[in-house]
């Protein structure tokens, strides 16, 4: 009650100083609020730019894929073996017939080996990201606690 | 002066606040409006279709056999080209640069516009798909000089146009191996072959979806797995040999249809198939033109026939198996042999005399073949066949596999004589893939192994090797040696036109008569071939089947010669030296 007295007190005295109070108390909220907006503007922003370029990346990736696909096709067409035998005629190649073979004795040489497009498929194969890459802080204060 | 002061400060502040709380009030029912809620979901997703990939085949070393190409949809929003009054300019730059035809298009577009709602904010129509990427460059390029060339009017710009890309299949070896392969129509699914088989596998399947285009739930745009790709056993140059050889021999004998299989005896993996007709994939349309009139699609799995003597390598299997004969066993040919009271001849009609099993299989004498299924008794004979497989499918990965027909005592149409005629071939049906799975067990030391066409599956970044099946022990390992020896020796003698010089081959041929309504055609005949080598460790067997040859009616003379041919080209593209060498290799 005393203080309340005080300041009403001063008010009618000097009314400007009180008001100045306020307007700092206000200003340094209205900066704060400024500062806060504009982190979360600033954080925001990026976001929707990463957002965008993950977006763009994965069009990329989709057309990539065709890009690759029509490659594969253009090439297999061109090294068909419709192709491959035409071509060799024009430069004078001829089948070879199995009296016109030479067998040589090559220690150590082996076969070709089975095509092979991909890796095999391993069971409970370890992951290719490591966990600090994907963990969180938290996980990681966890897994730390763990023997 | 001080309360003058405090008057125009009240009112301005009084002021401020109420163009504040005005503009927030205005901010708040922008917010909540419909048409904000409208503009919200048009621009947080977008409703679209997402076409995967169909998985690649591959053969064995890798070659492409069959992929994807990116063609285009294209389409219009009708919004656009109703205000800027463009439909002519888009019809006729489809029909210039991709062939489409332009009234089509006009009259398709026209009648849309006028049957759409223009509040409605989106009018898509799609006007053509599977529209070449070539085109689709033409008629980018065509939108971009139209779009530098100042004074251009907006009607003829081709505002409001649109593409979306998507796969098509496309096979770069055209026919080669389309008995095998099957195709893929614009549906995307899988007919006949390989394509049929694992369409589920192959087949990315077009999904529509919601698609997010906030950026920041940019993580939820969904992603279509593409489908599972094959690689199988074929061998590229094989199959292409074998098909050269196919039509040649078709050519020079003069056969209606011809059918060849090559199969690795040990592990059942099918290097090369072809059959007649073949059809390029690429134009999957032309498949009513080609296979018409009951004609198969894969004559060596789907079409089942009478394949005469070269069945009579699994009656002497069952004969040796079951002790009823010995190689050395002999039996008086007097040239008629009286089964279940039909007399059966030989396919001379004469008689031989005196001939040992070697004797009977090198001059393929039916009498005496009868003779040995009687040997062997009605039971152990059919209890055989069908461990060999005869009258089942053999389960090889393929669409549209045929059972074929084994008669069996008991069924209504089965006699006593079928049980003579059954043991050389006749009276029965099968399919060239059943009797090359049967007789991987006379060249594979009495193990048959399930032919298959899968060597592996790429799926999620990884290889899936596919594993061969031995589906039984018809017979035993010594049953299966001598044989083996006895039809390499009767190949040797006997069928010279199938000699390879520097390979000991073994094999039998097969001339069939073919069964027409009342009995059998007197003119025509079906000759098989079947064969394996190096006999002392087979790397192939090779079966072939010509339909109704003209050039000569015996499989001996037709057949045979088809079989030499092949062989010496195996050997070359598998690398196999002679014999003799090969032997010494192994030795060092």
């Amino acid at each position: 009650m005393k203080t309340i007295s005080r300041l009403f007190q001063t008010y009618i005295q000097a009314p400007w100083r009180t008001q100045l109070q306020w307007i700092g108390i206000f200003l340094t909220g209205l900066a704060i609020l400024i500062i806060i907006s504009a982190f979360y503007v600033n954080v925001t922003t990026r976001t929707a730019l990463a957002g965008r370029e993950i977006a763009l990346a994965k069009d990329n990736i989709l057309r990539m894929h065709h890009d690759i696909s029509d490659l594969e096709s253009t090439i297999a067409s061109q090294g068909s073996t419709k192709n491959m035998q035409e071509r060799a005629e024009i430069l004078g190649f001829k089948p070879v017939g199995p009296e016109e073979f030479t067998f040589i004795y090559v220690p150590g040489y082996t076969q070709k080996t089975a095509f092979s497009l991909a890796p095999k498929a391993v069971r409970n194969a370890e992951p290719i990201l490591l966990p600090e890459y994907t963990e969180s802080l938290f996980d990681w204060f966890a897994n730390r606690g763990q023997p | 002066m001080i309360n003058l002061k405090r008057w125009r400060f009240q009112f301005i502040q009084f002021f401020l606040g109420v163009i504040g709380i005005l503009i927030i009030v205005k901010i708040y029912s922008y917010q909540t409006s419909p048409e904000a809620e409208a503009f919200r979901i048009g621009t947080e997703f977008a409703y679209t279709t997402l076409y995967p990939a169909r998985g690649d085949i591959y053969d064995r070393n890798g070659n492409l056999l069959a992929g994807n190409i990116t063609v285009y949809e294209v389409g219009v929003d009708l919004n656009i080209v109703r205000d800027n009054n463009n439909a002519d300019a888009i019809a006729l730059a489809l029909s210039v640069n991709a062939g489409l035809d332009y009234a089509d298009i006009y009259t398709k577009i026209i009648d849309s516009i006028k049957q759409t709602d223009p509040n409605i904010p989106l009018n898509y129509l799609v006007v053509a798909d599977y529209i070449p990427a070539d085109s689709v460059k033409k008629i980018r390029a065509y939108i971009k000089d139209l779009a530098n060339k100042p004074g251009t009017p907006i009607e003829s710009k081709l505002g409001g146009i649109g593409f979306k890309a998507h796969y098509q299949r496309f096979y770069p070896e055209n026919s080669l191996a389309s008995n095998v392969i099957g195709f893929v129509t614009l549906d995307n699914n899988g007919y006949f072959g390989v394509e049929q088989e694992y369409n589920n596998l192959l087949a990315g399947i077009p999904t529509n979806v919601l698609v997010p285009i906030n950026p920041n739930r940019a993580e939820e745009i969904p992603q279509v797995e593409p489908g599972a790709s094959l690689i199988l056993t074929i061998d590229r140059e094989i199959q292409s040999a074998m098909e050269s050889i196919l039509d040649k021999t078709l050519d020079d004998s003069g056969s209606d249809s011809g059918t060849i299989v090559v199969m690795d005896p040990r592990n059942g993996e099918i290097l090369a198939m072809t059959s007649t007709p073949r059809m390029d994939l690429n134009d999957y349309m032309s498949f009513f033109d080609i296979i018409k009139d009951g004609t198969f699609f894969n004559r060596a799995i789907s079409q089942a026939y009478e394949p005469g003597s070269v069945l009579k390598i699994l009656t002497l299997a069952t004969a040796l198996d079951t002790g009823a004969v010995q190689t050395t066993t002999t039996f008086l040919d007097t040239g008629v042999i009286v089964v279940g009271g039909v007399p059966l001849t030989n396919w001379d009609q004469g008689a031989w005399g005196l001939q040992d099993m070697l004797g009977c299989t090198q001059h393929s004498l039916n009498v005496c073949f009868a003779w040995i299924a009687t040997q062997i008794g009605t039971d152990n004979f059919y209890a055989y066949m069908k461990k060999f497989g005869l009258g089942h499918t053999t389960g090889i990965d393929m669409a549209g596999e045929a059972t074929g027909r084994l008669k069996l005592p008991g069924d209504k149409d089965w006699y006593k004589v079928d049980l003579g005629i059954n043991a050389f071939g006749q009276a029965l049906s099968v399919t060239p893939i059943q009797m090359v799975m049967a007789a991987s067990a006379i060249a594979n030391n009495g193990r048959m192994v399930q032919p298959h066409i899968l060597y592996a599956t790429v799926e999620n970044g990884t290889q899936q090797n596919k594993n061969y099946e031995v589906v039984g022990n018809p017979i035993s390992p010594q049953t299966a040696q001598t044989l083996n020896e006895l039809l390499a020796e009767s190949l040797n003698t006997e069928t010279s036109l199938a000699e390879v010089d520097g390979y000991r081959m073994a094999g039998k041929t097969g001339t069939a008569s073919i069964p027409i309504f009342g009995g059998y055609d007197p003119s025509f005949t079906n000759a098989s071939f079947i064969g394996w080598g190096p006999v002392d460790d087979p790397k192939f067997m090779v079966y072939i089947w010509l339909e109704k040859p003209k050039s000569s009616t015996w499989s001996s003379e037709v057949a045979a010669p088809v079989f030499k041919e092949v062989v010496e080209k195996l050997v070359v593209l598998m690398g196999i030296p002679p014999d003799q060498i090969r032997l010494q290799m192994t030795g060092q």
